[in-house]
């Protein structure tokens, strides 16, 4: 697991570290019903209080400690829980998302290839030639990380970077 | 205390001058050093105490830039207007032959040509004492009678009264009152708008957490908005999100209580941001790319202000600036300008990226914001670093706030927005006012002569960068170009 802790930013490898107090949990990625409308329940209360934050459509940051263990559990067996890092006061959650721009892309590229029968599992969601947005078919933002970090290692993109939501401290 | 005459409304006026004059002395060929070691402040009609030598020194770089001036004067008196004489003659109507006779008989060159037969001329730098010289010329070629008006250029400093707040009851960053900081640490905002307030052909982006485009002091200038958080068909904040409301009426607010600094160019609205309950801003990343890229792109921002940060870079984000910065305004480049942070730590990203404006906070006292500075404000300082370009006023600003009662404050204008935040708006409306005088600046030279043209400020340039903004100097220097 540790050796994914990293992305890449101009060729440069950037340590991540996990932040041990928050829970990023994606409700999208929730089949059963039941764990659905337990965690809602658990957001919705935690919301009113202002402890849990809306990042962006079902995608929820929370404490940890108000999700239970047994709760968590089951939200990462399902795959509902995204990874969370953080650097100084800001947090940064990987969502299954990667954005790679090259510089001039030829049928058949290395890139190409990646996405073909031998490559991994991933869907194409945006394609503007030399700018391609792909998402692991696991819908995992861990998964997004090791990804990119391939792409980066094995092809040398222009850029190869999973998405981030950031939690910064607001200025003003 | 010095007596000069000269002639206003036909009539031969004799006026009398208290204060400190300065003369610095200027000679081909001598060090900057040297001409700063006979740059001495005499007292002229009483003892010359250390607080009127502290004003003299501090108010030397306005008037130096502001005026072409060379003898300064540091106004003793603390209410009021205070006219302070240059070594320069404003002539209406003159003739050709007179100026040929300005010269040739008193030494004096053009330093200014006005629309309508004006002509500003400046004593030699040999004439000895300048202001001498000047009043002496005006009053000899009003004599002469071949010209509408010759009289010595005067610059004034206006002390407004009631102003003894803390906080901002007047715009202070356009035009510093003194009450409380130093007179004249300011951008020079009133002689930049002789100049231009900025044309409505250039556009300026503000990439924050929405904008209240439908507030009367920003709405007639709104170009284009997009919201990048929640795909709404506007770029207008959520709850209290005041913050970029706040900014854009730094750059384009509309109204007396709120002067923006370029308030005739163009706002585009960019929504990126949105907070949660504890103080704390959200950003995606692609998001935040993808309005960059808008911005340019789409909405033909030249300049884009980014009072925005935080956290490990990302190079979607460096990348789409840096298409901004190089493809923007048809390949000569929108100018990138980024909030250095307020921490009073090491500049943080994106303000750590290269070949980005990259701006401090100073205070009223024309010092960097500190934690321990004289504004009192404990709780934040600016950010330093080798990435810092320069400062712009960022204690207690005056701005535009969200309508209703959730913003900053309960009406339309809030009184002491506050940051780097604020710091980063002064410096894109000043982009954009260049950029309005010389369209045709690629955006490299755009920040080259924001730098050049600072006034200094103490500290190193870690700490300070080249100084704070003077907008009036830009200005001129873009003409020029």
């Amino acid at each position: 697991m540790n050796e994914d802790l990293y992305y890449y930013v101009g060729g440069k490898r950037i340590a991540l570290e996990f932040d041990t107090k928050h829970v990023a949990i994606d409700l999208d990625r929730i089949e059963s019903t039941a764990l659905r409308e337990e965690i809602e329940a658990v957001l919705e209360e935690t919301e009113e209080t202002g402890k849990t934050t809306r990042l962006r459509r079902k995608l929820h940051l929370a404490y940890k400690k108000d999700v239970r263990q047994g709760l968590r559990t089951r939200l990462e067996k399902t795959g509902a829980l995204q990874p969370v890092f953080r650097h100084g006061r800001t947090l940064m959650v990987a969502l299954p998302e990667v954005r790679i721009e090259v510089e001039k892309r030829k049928e058949g590229s290395s890139i190409e290839q990646m996405f073909g029968n031998e490559g991994p599992d991933v869907e194409i969601v945006n394609d503007q030639g030399n700018r391609l947005t792909i998402r692991p078919m696991t819908g995992s933002g861990l998964d997004a990380l090791r990804l990119a970090n391939e792409v980066e290692e094995t092809t040398q993109p222009l850029m190869a970077q999973a998405r981030f939501v950031r939690v910064v401290p607001k200025p003003g | 205390m010095r007596y000069l005459e000269y002639y206003s409304e036909g009539k031969l006026r004799r006026v009398r001058f208290t204060g400190v004059f300065e003369t610095v002395q200027k000679k081909r060929g001598r060090s900057l050093a040297a001409r700063r070691a006979i740059h001495k402040p005499q007292a002229l009609g009483g003892a010359l105490t250390r607080t009127m030598k502290r004003q003299a020194k501090r108010l030397s770089t306005r008037f130096r830039k502001l005026s072409e001036a060379t003898t300064l004067i540091a106004p003793t008196a603390t209410v009021g207007t205070t006219v302070v004489p240059t070594e320069t003659v404003a002539i209406d109507g003159a003739r050709v032959s007179e100026v040929r006779w300005m010269r040739s008989h008193h030494g004096m060159e053009i330093v200014r040509e006005g629309r309508h037969g004006k002509v500003l001329m400046k004593a030699p730098d040999d004439s000895g004492d300048g202001i001498v010289a000047a009043f002496a010329g005006a009053r000899a070629l009003q004599e002469r009678g071949n010209v509408g008006a010759a009289h010595p250029n005067f610059l004034r400093v206006v002390q407004r009264p009631g102003q003894s707040s803390r906080h901002a009851s007047s715009q202070w960053a356009l035009d510093n009152p003194g009450s409380p900081g130093v007179i004249g640490a300011d951008v020079h905002a009133l002689a930049a708008w002789t100049i231009t307030e900025g044309d409505s052909a250039v556009r300026v982006a503000v990439l924050d957490e929405g904008v209240d485009t439908l507030h009367p002091h920003l709405r007639d200038s709104v170009a284009a908005e997009a919201d990048f958080v929640d795909g709404n068909d506007h770029a207008r904040p959520n709850g209290n999100d005041a913050h970029g409301t706040a900014c854009a009426g730094i750059v384009v607010g509309k109204r007396k209580q709120t002067r923006g600094l370029a308030r005739g160019v163009r706002l585009v609205a960019a929504r990126i941001a949105k907070s949660d309950s504890q103080g704390f801003w959200i950003f995606d990343d692609f998001e935040t790319a993808d309005a960059i890229d808008w911005c340019w792109d789409d909405a033909k921002s030249d300049v884009l202000s980014n009072s925005w940060g935080g956290g490990h870079p990302a190079d979607v984000i460096s990348r789409a600036f840096e298409r901004a910065r190089t493809r923007g305004r048809a390949g000569k480049g929108a100018v990138i300008v980024i909030a250095a942070g307020n921490d009073q730590a090491e500049v943080d990203f994106p303000g750590n990226l290269p070949e980005m404006m990259t701006v401090g906070a100073s205070n009223q006292w024309d010092k960097r914001k500190t934690r321990t500075s004289e504004d009192g404000e404990n709780w934040w300082g600016s950010n330093f670093g080798d990435a810092l370009d320069l400062m712009a006023p960022g204690v207690s600003i005056r701005a535009t706030d969200i309508r209703g009662n959730r913003g900053y404050s309960s009406g339309l204008v809030t009184p002491d927005f506050n940051g780097t935040s604020s710091a980063a708006p002064h410096v894109a409306a000043a982009a954009a006012l260049i950029l309005s005088v010389k369209p045709t600046l690629d955006e490299y030279r755009v920040r080259e002569i924001l730098n050049e043209t600072t006034d200094p400020l103490p500290g190193g340039k870690r700490l300070v960068g080249h100084g704070r903004l003077n907008v009036y100097a830009a200005l001129r220097a873009a003409r020029r170009e």
